[in-house]
């Protein structure tokens, strides 16, 4: 599902990620830890394209960065969930269009899905809120919930759990949970110990993954 | 949207001024009349082909003493003092001479020393120094109405643009997020370019309508602005244009 083959990953002069080969598995559940600054983050762009290696290569569902053009990392994003810790919304729009907007784009909107969903995390009140109003815990689940939306094949949450309450997070992990039981690989950074997740844990440090 | 309207309907407003003053314009210095009387006993036909073959002569009328005593009793009717007076010593023979349109004072003073060349005029009555003033006070105001329209349409234009940039800056942020999440942006990019341009259009219908109505049952009545068509015309499909180039730049520089 995911090939490192020797990917190198700097921004100038700092190496974040050196040399790193990893294989994730299609249905995977995989845990990237690390302390703040050990290259999670990046570690996920580069899964979903959005940062090219230095050095090396990586692959996911068949698709190389050596060899991306415009229609492959389409494809490959409109099959990957990315949960980022910059939430993406579009500020002078409401939360309905906020979903309604980027999933019509790859034509997966479901209305009932939504409601559901949002029922769910009970913020189903704020759809006509504007994306600027809300909080950034409120903000995050809206991201969640139009991430989830889009039914992946893949998942990549960047510390999925950081601005959100217990409660939430207790629907979330019932939700990555049932959906890796669906077949959907997720990779998943955090910085706590002991997420509680039923997955394979790899450790970044000092660019490497142990 | 409301100041989108807003501008529009200022725009149109300073464009019915400006074509109102400058008919108003054209009309006042149009066909200016020359009086010429003529002394007796001068051969009437070489004097009509002299003046007519003048430049910047429209046409001439000849009017005979009885025909000149006349027309002072049509337009003076209760001056029965001067008519008799006018009847014992009538007005010789006179010319009506018509200028070319829009005629500047340059024209008039030659028009003038071309009439008192030759020797078959008596007088000539024209008031060259309150034309002059009036040329030049109207000169004066015509201009400086249209420079001030043309800042006003700088600043408008301004306004436009400000106003389009922030639309573009939305698209512009929605654009990125559909990208990120791998979705398909060329149907938004056509359903906003085509939202604009029909709201551009249903706004500018609506402006010129306002300003049609205004000139109808107010400006017309009180200050004597009209509602013209064609300008109008033109305005709005400038307009139009301006904002779709303006939409299009603000695109282009934003990359999207």
């Amino acid at each position: 599902m995911i090939t490192f083959n020797s990917v190198t990953k700097s921004y100038g002069l700092r190496i974040i990620l050196s040399d790193v080969n990893l294989c994730i598995k299609r249905g995977e559940f995989a845990l990237i830890c690390g302390d703040t600054g050990s290259g999670k983050t990046t570690f996920l762009k580069l899964i979903y394209m959005e940062e090219k290696p230095t050095k090396g290569e990586v692959e996911v569902m068949g698709i190389s960065s050596k060899h991306l053009d415009k229609n492959k990392l389409k494809e490959l994003r409109s099959k990957t969930s990315f949960i980022t810790q910059d939430d993406n919304l579009i500020e002078d729009v409401n939360v309905y269009e906020n979903i309604f907007l980027p999933l019509e784009s790859i034509g997966k909107f479901s209305k009932e899905k939504a409601v559901k969903l949002l029922t769910k995390f009970g913020i189903l009140n704020l759809l006509s809120e504007k994306a600027s109003n809300l909080s950034a815990g409120e903000r995050r689940i809206i991201q969640i919930v139009r991430e989830l939306l889009k039914s992946p094949i893949l998942m990549l949450c960047d510390e999925p759990f950081a601005v959100i309450d217990k409660k939430t997070e207790k629907i979330l992990r019932e939700i990555l949970i049932q959906m890796n039981k669906t077949g959907v690989t997720i990779v998943m950074t955090t910085s706590k110990e002991n997420p509680g997740l039923p997955c394979k844990r790899y450790e970044l440090k000092n660019g490497k993954i142990i | 949207m409301a100041k989108l309207f807003s501008i529009i309907v200022i725009i149109e407003m300073s464009i019915l001024s400006f074509f109102n003053i400058k008919r108003n314009f054209e009309k006042r210095f149009e066909n200016v009349e020359i009086r010429a009387f003529l002394k007796r006993n001068c051969d009437k036909e070489e004097v009509l082909k002299y003046v007519r073959n003048l430049s910047h002569v429209d046409y001439v009328e000849y009017m005979e003493k009885d025909e000149i005593l006349s027309e002072f009793r049509r337009l003076f009717p209760d001056k029965e003092k001067y008519i008799k007076a006018l009847e014992e010593n009538p007005f010789p023979p006179s010319l009506k001479i018509y200028l070319e349109k829009e005629s500047n004072p340059e024209v008039i003073k030659e028009v003038l020393s071309k009439l008192k060349e030759k020797d078959f005029l008596k007088d000539i009555v024209f008031n060259t120094e309150e034309y002059n003033r009036i040329w030049m006070n109207s000169k004066i105001f015509f201009w400086g109405f249209i420079v001030f329209l043309s800042l006003l349409f700088i600043i408008k234009s301004f306004m436009l643009w400000d106003v389009l940039q922030s639309r573009v800056n939305v698209i512009k942020n929605k654009l990125k997020v559909i990208e990120k999440f791998g979705g398909d942006s060329g149907k938004l990019k056509m359903c906003f370019i085509l939202k604009n341009l029909s709201e551009f259009a249903l706004l500018l219908i609506a402006g010129i309508g306002v300003c049609y109505f205004l000139s109808k049952y107010f400006l017309t009545k009180y200050f004597e602005i009209y509602f013209l068509f064609l300008p109008s015309l033109y305005y709005g499909l400038s307009f139009f244009f301006l904002c779709f180039l303006f939409l299009v730049i603000s695109l282009r520089r934003r990359g999207v």
